[in-house]
C-alpha cells in the first residue's frame, strides 16, 4: 500500500516536470524580459538582480528553466503583476472557499444523481426512465455560464431569496453549489442507471431473489455495494476539477476561490497568477485521483492497488 | 461493431435538426435577416418584436442574426475540433495498436499525461498561450479531445490485428504500411466517426466556454458564448440578450447529446 503510494507520488514528478515546462514556455513566449514577467515591473531593482541571478539569465534556456524550477521549489510562484502580492499566498487562502464550494457542490450531487440513477434503472424505459434520461442530456447541454446567469437572475435578482454574488455563509453558497452540481447530477445518474442495469443482470442478483432476500436488501447490499466504484469515479474526476476553480461558476457568482483567481488572471494576463493556479490545479487534480484509487482498494478488497499499473 | 439496418427515430432527428441548424447557419450571409455586425443606434435594446425576433443588443445590433451567424463559428469550430481530434487519435490509435511495444508504451504515457491534467483548464492553458481566436480554441478542444480517439482505435487494433485476413495480408508479402492503410485503417474509420458523433456536445460547450472566457473568436465576430459574456451586464433590464445565445448554446449541445446517447446505444458504447 505504502509503495502503491509512494510510487504514485513519484510519477507526480514527471507530470509537474511538464507543467512547469508548459508554464516556462509561456513567460519564454512573452514579449520582454523574464523576469520582469516574473516578479512585475513594480518590483524594487534589488529583486530583480537577485532574481535575475537565481535564474541564471546568462545560462541558456536550461540554465533559466532550472533555475525557475529552483524558485518554484522555494514555493516562490512569483507576484501578481496588478496586486504585487505572493500568488502561493493567495491560492493557499483561497482554497478554503473553493473546497467548501466544491464539497456543497457535492453534496447536492452525489444523492440526488444516485437515487435519480437508480430509480431510471429499476424503471427501466418506463416513462420516469425517459424522463430522468431527457433532464440529465438537458443538464449536460446546458453551459454552466448561462444557467448560472439565468438562475440568478430569476432567484436573486426577481425573487430576491438569495443574495446574487459575493462570499460568505450558506446563502451565498447555495446558488453557485446548485449550478455546479448540475453536470455532475446529471452525469452520476446516468452512469449509475448503466452500472446498475449491468448488476441486474448477474447472476449473483440471481441467487439472492432465489434465496428469498427482501428486495430493499438486494438494492442496497447486492446492487449499491457493487456499483460503488463508477460512481466513486465519477465523484473523484468531477470533485477533482471543482478543486481547482469552478472557474465559471465563481466568477459569475463573485465566489472568492482558486476559480475567480485564475479567470481574473486570465483577463487580465496576469501571467504568474495564471501560472500559479495551473500548477496547483494540476497538482490538486492529480492528489484527489490518487486518492480515488486508494479508496477503490478500500471499496472493493478485489481491486489491488498495484496490479491496477497495468 | 454489430450491424443495425434500422435507423431509429431517435438517431435521426438529432441528426435532422443538427443539419438544419447547421445549413441556416452556414447560409447565413444568403439569408434576408440583418447584417450581424451592423450598429443602428436608434433601435438599441429593443425587445423582441415582429422585426427584430430576438431583440437587439446595446449597440442595436440584431440578436436573430447575430445567433444564425455565431452558429457558424460554434458548430464549425467544434466539426473542426472533432475531425482535427479523430485525424490525430486515428494515426496514433493505429501506430500504438498495430506496432504496440516501445512506441505504445510512449504513445500511451502521452495520453495519460493529456488525462491526467483537468481538462478544461489545459484548454484555458493553451488559449492563454496562443493569440485568441477561432484556431486557437480549435487547437485546444484538439489537443485535449484526440486522447478518447486514440485510445479507443488502439483497442479496436488490437482485436483486428490477429485476425486471419491480416495474417493472410502479411503471408502474401504486403508491407506493415500496406496492411495498415489498406486493411487495418478502413475498420476504423466507423468507429472513429461514432466517436465524433458521441464527443460533439461537449466540443460545442467547451468552445462555448472558451469564447465565454473571451478566449476565443475576437470581437466584433458574434460567437453564441462571448454575446452572452460581452451582454451579461444588461441581464436585468434586456435579458433576451443572454437569453437566446444560451438557448441556442443548449439546444446545440442538446442534440448532440442526443445523438451521442443514440449512437452509444446502437453500438453498444459502455460510459466512459
Amino acid at each position: 500500500m505504502a509503495a502503491y503510494v509512494l510510487k504514485r507520488l513519484l510519477l507526480l514528478i514527471p507530470l509537474l516536470f511538464g507543467i512547469t515546462l508548459l508554464a516556462f514556455f509561456l513567460l519564454n513566449a512573452l514579449p520582454g524580459d523574464p523576469v520582469l514577467s516574473l516578479v512585475g515591473e513594480r518590483a524594487s531593482p534589488e529583486v530583480i538582480e537577485n532574481i535575475r541571478k537565481e535564474i541564471g539569465v546568462d545560462k541558456g534556456f536550461i540554465g533559466q528553466y532550472m533555475g525557475y524550477l529552483k524558485l518554484l521549489l522555494h514555493g516562490d510562484f512569483g507576484r501578481s503583476y496588478y496586486t504585487n502580492r505572493d500568488v502561493l499566498k493567495d491560492i493557499i487562502m483561497k482554497f478554503p472557499n473553493t473546497m467548501r464550494l466544491a464539497f456543497a457542490a457535492m453534496l447536492i450531487a452525489v444523492p440526488l444523481g444516485i437515487v435519480a440513477g437508480f430509480i431510471s434503472a429499476y424503471k427501466r424505459d418506463r416513462f420516469i426512465d425517459r424522463l430522468i434520461n431527457v433532464v440529465s442530456i438537458t443538464g449536460l447541454s446546458i453551459p454552466i455560464f448561462w444557467s448560472a446567469i439565468i438562475i440568478m437572475l430569476f432567484l436573486s435578482l426577481k425573487l430576491k431569496l438569495f443574495p446574487p454574488s459575493g462570499t460568505g455563509d450558506i446563502r451565498f453558497l447555495f446558488l453557485p453549489a446548485f449550478v455546479l452540481s448540475i453536470p455532475a447530477m446529471a452525469t452520476l445518474s446516468r452512469v449509475t442507471r448503466t452500472t446498475i442495469l449491468d448488476i441486474l443482470k448477474m447472476p449473483y442478483i440471481n441467487t439472492a431473489r432465489a434465496k428469498g432476500l427482501p428486495s430493499i436488501k438486494i438494492s442496497i447490499v447486492h446492487v449499491l455495494k457493487n456499483a460503488i466504484i463508477p460512481i466513486v469515479t465519477i465523484i473523484g474526476l468531477d470533485f477533482g476539477s471543482y478543486l481547482n476553480g469552478a472557474v465559471v461558476t465563481e466568477t459569475i457568482f463573485g465566489w472568492d476561490g482558486i476559480g475567480r483567481f485564475t479567470m481574473e488572471g486570465i483577463m487580465k494576463r496576469d501571467y504568474p497568477v495564471i501560472m500559479g493556479c495551473i500548477i496547483f490545479g494540476t497538482a490538486v487534480f492529480v492528489l484527489v485521483n490518487l486518492i480515488t484509487d486508494i479508496l477503490y482498494h478500500y471499496l472493493d478488497p478485489r481491486i489491488r492497488l498495484h496490479a491496477k499499473e497495468k | 461493431m454489430p450491424k443495425k439496418s434500422k435507423i431509429s427515430l431517435k438517431l435521426l432527428l438529432p441528426v435532422l435538426v443538427i443539419a438544419l441548424l447547421f445549413a441556416v447557419s452556414v447560409l447565413s450571409p444568403l439569408l434576408p435577416i440583418y447584417d450581424p455586425d451592423k450598429i443602428d443606434l436608434d433601435s438599441i435594446k429593443r425587445p423582441p418584436c415582429m422585426d427584430h425576433p430576438f431583440g437587439t443588443d446595446s449597440k442595436g445590433r440584431d440578436i436573430f442574426a447575430r445567433v444564425v451567424h455565431g452558429g457558424k463559428v460554434s458548430i464549425g469550430v467544434a466539426i473542426v475540433a472533432a475531425f482535427v481530434s479523430a485525424f490525430i487519435g486515428f494515426g496514433i490509435g493505429i501506430a500504438s495498436g498495430y506496432f504496440g511495444g516501445r512506441l505504445d508504451t510512449v504513445l500511451m504515457s502521452v495520453v495519460d499525461f493529456i488525462l491526467s491534467f483537468p481538462s478544461l483548464l489545459l484548454a484555458i492553458a493553451i488559449s492563454v498561450i496562443l493569440p485568441p481566436g477561432i484556431y486557437t480554441v480549435m487547437i485546444a478542444i484538439s489537443t485535449v479531445g484526440w486522447t478518447s480517439f486514440a485510445r479507443l482505435i488502439r483497442g479496436h487494433v488490437l482485436t483486428i490485428k490477429d485476425m486471419p485476413f491480416v495474417d493472410a495480408a502479411r503471408a502474401m508479402g504486403c508491407s506493415n504500411l500496406r496492411i495498415v492503410v489498406l486493411h487495418i485503417a478502413p475498420l476504423c474509420i466507423p468507429l472513429s466517426l461514432v466517436m465524433m458523433g458521441i464527443k460533439l456536445g461537449g466540443f460545442i460547450l467547451t468552445e462555448a466556454t472558451l469564447s465565454f472566457l473571451g478566449l476565443g473568436a475576437q470581437p466584433p465576430t458574434p460567437t453564441w458564448g462571448s454575446m452572452i459574456s460581452a451582454n451579461r451586464a444588461y441581464i436585468l433590464t434586456a435579458p433576451w440578450m443572454v437569453l437566446f445565445p444560451g438557448l441556442a448554446i443548449s439546444i446545440t449541445a442538446f442534440c448532440f447529446n442526443m445523438l451521442g446517447e443514440s449512437l452509444k446505444e446502437r453500438y453498444e458504447f459502455k460510459d466512459n
